[in-house]
C-alpha cells in the first residue's frame, strides 16, 4: 500500500517542483478577505525569505500584503509553534496556514488545552511534501490532507495508512547492536551546543519553564558535555513520547545537524505499535502516555 | 613577499606541529563543518565560505572548568585551578576567514575591561591565527557593511591572499605577516615557503562586488532614540528565540557560571549563554526585564551596534553572516539592520518634505 502511495506522491511532487501551489491565489484572496472583514487580526503563513532560496514565516495584518503569501517545497516551517509565543497569544483571533503535519500539532495543542479553537481560523493545505529531495517525513506522510481545517486549499488526496513497515529508517537503526547504538548516539549528541533551537522551534514543547531551565536544583546539567547533552536530548525525547507529531522541525533547525528525527520517529513507532496511537489525528483522542484507564493491563508492575 | 602554494600547505602543517603547535583548521564532519585539530592537510576543507561553528571556542570555550574542589579530611577543602598548559596549548588556527579572525580581537576589549579574563587572554597569546582572504561570498555575508573586507587583516597574525578567484582550487598564496607574532612564527617554522614571486591577488572582484547594504553609523544614531519603537515588536515576530545565532557568532561572548558536583568534590564551570534565551535575564524574584523575544532581539542588535561601539568604539559584529545562514526561520540581524537603515532614510526624507 505504501509503495503505491509513494508513486502518487512522486508524480505530484514532480508536477509541483517548479510550479507554485495551484491554489495559491485562492489562499491569498481568502486571507485578504479574512483581514478585510476583521474576522482575524493576523494571518500567519509563508512568504519569500530574506535569502533568495529560502521561505520564511510571514505575519500579515495588512490585507494588501496577503498577496505576498507563498506555498512551495521550501515551506518547511511548522508555523503552529508561534501559537505558544506571548506575542501571538495576545494577538486576538488569527488565521494560520498549516500543512498536514502542522495540523497534527494543532490537534495536540487543542487536546492539551494550549490553544482556543474559537481563536483560530485554520487554513489547511493539501501538501504532497516539502524539500528537495522530498523529506523522509513526507515520504511516509499519512496526512497529505490535513486532519483538521476550516478551509481547505488544494484537491484532497487520500491519506496513506501506516503499518509497522512504514518506519524504515528507524528499523535500520534498530538493527544495530547496543554497543553500536551507544557509539552512534555518543557521536551524534557530542555535537550538541545546547542552543535549544530544538525546543524553541517545537510546537509541542509548551512548558512555560522547561525542566532544563529549572535550577533549584539543576535537574538537567546545562553543560554541553557528553552527560549534559545525553541528559537534555533524552529528557526531551521522554517528554515528547506520544505527543511528537513528527514534523522534524527540531532536526531541520539543529545547527549541529543531530538526526533528531530518528529519536522522534522511534517514539512515534513505539507508541504506534504498542497503543495503535498516532498523535495529532484528532483533538479528542486520549493520549496514551497521560491517560489512566481502569482495568488496563499493567504487566510491568510486578 | 613570500608565497606558499596549495601543495606546500602540508609542509606548513608539519613544521607547525614539529614546532609544538596544535594545528586547528576547518573540517567537514558529516553534514556540518567546524574548526578541529587536524593531523593531515587532506582533512582540511578549504572551499568553505565559513564553517558552521566559528573558531571562537578556541579562545572562549563553550564549556570549561575554571576551578575544582575536593574534600580532604573532615573540614578541609582543596581547591585547584586548571593549568595553563592544559587550557592554552600553543595552537595554530589555520584557514580562518577575516571575519572569524577579527572576532577574538574584538571580544578582547570586554575580556580586559573591568578585569582580565586569564583563560581568554592566555589562549589568545598562545594562538597564531593564519587567515585566508575570501574569493567567494554568499548572500548572508556582509563584512563590508561593518568596516571589514574580504581581505581584512584585523585579528590575523598571518594573512594568505589567494591568486585565483575560485575557492578550493590549486592556489598560490601571498603570505603576509601581520603581527610580530606572525613574523616569529614564520621564522620559527620556515621551510614551507615557495619563494618570493608575487602572484597577483585575486580578491578585487569580490571586494568591488560586495557593497555595504546598510550604514552602521546611521543605525547607531537611530538606536539612541528608538528603545521603545514599535519596530521591534513587528520586526522580530519570526524569531524563535533560540541560541543558534549567538552560539555560531564569532563575537557573542556571554557566559554562565555553574557548579557541578557534591560535598566530596566537583567543578565550577563556565558555559556559553545567550541573551536570546528567556532564562538569561530571569531574576530570582521571578521578574524578567526582557520577557519577550522582541526585547531580547533588541538587546542583541543594540549590544552589537550601539552599546559595544559606545564603550569600545568597535562594532561587535564581523559580518560573517552565520546568524542568517543558520537561522531556522531566515530571520537575521543583517535584515533588521537594513530595515532600520531604510526606516531612517524614509523618516529623514519625510522630514525634509515637511521642511519644504
Amino acid at each position: 500500500m505504501l509503495g503505491v502511495m509513494v508513486d502518487v506522491s512522486d508524480a505530484e511532487t514532480t508536477s509541483t517542483a517548479n510550479a507554485t501551489f495551484r491554489e495559491l491565489s485562492t489562499l491569498q484572496s481568502f486571507a485578504k478577505k479574512l483581514l478585510e472583514s476583521g474576522t482575524v487580526k493576523m494571518v500567519i503563513g509563508y512568504s519569500q525569505g530574506y535569502t533568495s532560496d529560502r521561505a520564511m514565516p510571514a505575519f500579515i495584518t495588512d490585507p494588501e500584503k496577503a498577496s505576498s503569501l507563498i506555498f512551495d517545497k521550501r515551506c518547511f516551517h511548522n508555523l503552529t509553534m508561534y501559537l505558544k509565543t506571548a506575542e501571538i497569544k495576545c494577538a486576538g483571533k488569527i488565521a494560520i496556514v498549516v500543512k498536514g503535519c502542522d495540523a497534527k500539532a494543532l490537534n495536540v495543542l487543542l487536546l492539551e488545552n494550549q490553544i482556543k479553537r474559537e481563536n483560530l481560523v485554520i487554513l489547511g493545505l493539501v501538501c504532497i511534501g516539502v524539500g528537495d529531495p522530498t523529506l523522509e517525513k513526507c515520504r511516509i506522510c499519512n496526512v497529505n490532507t490535513p486532519p483538521i481545517y476550516d478551509e481547505l486549499f488544494g484537491k484532497p488526496v487520500p491519506n496513506k495508512e501506516w503499518t509497522s513497515a512504514t518506519f524504515t529508517r528507524v528499523k535500520e537503526l534498530e538493527g544495530k547492536s547496543q554497543k553500536e547504538l551507544w557509539e552512534f548516539w555518543v557521536n551524534e549528541f557530542n555535537r550538541c551546543i545546547k542552543c535549544y533551537a530544538c525546543r524553541e522551534v517545537c510546537p509541542i514543547c509548551t512548558c512555560t519553564r522547561c525542566i532544563t531551565d529549572k535550577n533549584q536544583p539543576q535537574w538537567v546539567p546545562t553543560s554541553p558535555h557528553s552527560m549534559g547533552n545525553f541528559h537534555w536530548n533524552l529528557t526531551r525525547a521522554f517528554h515528547l513520547a506520544g505527543r511528537c507529531i513528527g514534523c522534524d522541525e527540531c532536526e531541520r533547525s539543529c545547527p549541529a545537524d543531530i538526526p533528531l528525527s530518528l529519536v522522534n520517529w522511534k517514539l512515534i513507532k513505539q507508541v504506534f505499535e504498542k497503543y495503535g496511537f498516532i498523535a495529532g489525528m484528532s483533538p479528542d483522542d486520549l493520549p496514551p502516555m497521560s491517560t489512566y484507564v481502569e482495568g488496563e493491563e499493567e504487566e510491568f508492575i510486578k | 613577499m613570500i608565497t606558499i602554494n596549495t601543495n606546500s600547505l602540508g609542509k606548513l602543517l608539519e613544521s607547525a606541529r614539529s614546532a609544538g603547535y596544535r594545528f586547528v583548521a576547518p573540517v567537514r564532519d558529516g553534514t556540518i563543518s567546524l574548526f578541529r585539530p587536524v593531523d593531515r592537510i587532506q582533512e582540511i576543507a578549504l572551499d568553505l565560505i565559513t564553517p558552521v561553528k566559528s573558531p571562537k571556542e578556541y579562545f572562549f570555550s563553550d564549556h570549561e572548568c575554571i576551578l575544582s574542589y575536593k574534600r580532604s579530611g573532615k573540614s578541609l577543602i582543596e581547591l585547584s585551578e586548571p593549568s595553563k598548559e592544559d587550557y592554552a596549548p600553543p595552537t595554530v588556527i589555520f584557514g580562518c576567514r577575516p571575519c572569524d579572525a577579527a572576532g577574538p580581537g574584538i571580544i578582547r576589549e570586554v575580556m580586559t575591561w573591568d578585569c582580565d579574563d586569564k583563560f581568554f587572554l592566555d589562549r589568545l597569546e598562545s594562538t597564531v591565527i593564519i587567515t585566508i582572504a575570501c574569493v567567494e561570498a554568499d548572500e548572508a555575508c556582509y563584512c563590508t557593511s561593518v568596516d571589514m573586507a574580504p581581505d581584512s587583516e584585523t585579528g590575523s597574525d598571518i594573512l594568505l591572499t589567494p591568486s585565483k578567484d575560485k575557492p578550493g582550487v590549486q592556489q598560490e598564496y601571498l603570505v603576509k605577516a601581520v603581527t610580530e607574532k606572525g613574523s616569529r612564527f614564520i621564522e620559527q617554522t620556515k621551510g614551507w615557503s615557495d619563494g618570493t614571486v608575487n602572484p597577483a591577488p585575486a580578491i578585487e572582484g569580490l571586494k568591488s562586488s560586495m557593497k555595504p547594504t546598510f550604514d552602521a553609523e546611521r543605525v547607531r544614531k537611530w538606536l539612541d532614540t528608538s528603545f521603545e519603537d514599535k519596530f521591534w515588536d513587528t520586526a522580530t515576530l519570526a524569531c524563535i528565540s533560540c541560541g543558534t545565532c549567538t552560539y555560531t557568532c564569532p563575537t557573542c561572548h556571554c557566559y554562565d557560571i555553574i557548579d557541578e558536583g557534591n560535598t566530596d568534590g566537583g567543578k565550577r564551570l563556565r558555559n556559553w549563554d545567550a541573551c536570546m534565551m528567556e532564562l538569561f535575564t530571569l531574576h530570582a524574584s521571578g521578574h524578567n526585564p526582557r520577557p519577550t523575544k522582541s526585547n531580547r532581539f533588541r538587546q542583541r542588535l543594540t549590544h552589537k551596534f550601539k552599546y559595544y561601539p559606545d564603550l569600545f568604539n568597535r562594532i561587535l559584529c564581523t559580518g560573517c553572516g552565520r546568524c542568517q545562514r543558520y537561522c531556522p526561520t531566515d530571520h537575521a540581524l543583517k535584515n533588521l539592520l537594513e530595515q532600520i537603515d531604510k526606516l531612517v532614510s524614509t523618516e529623514s526624507q519625510a522630514a525634509e518634505a515637511v521642511d519644504k
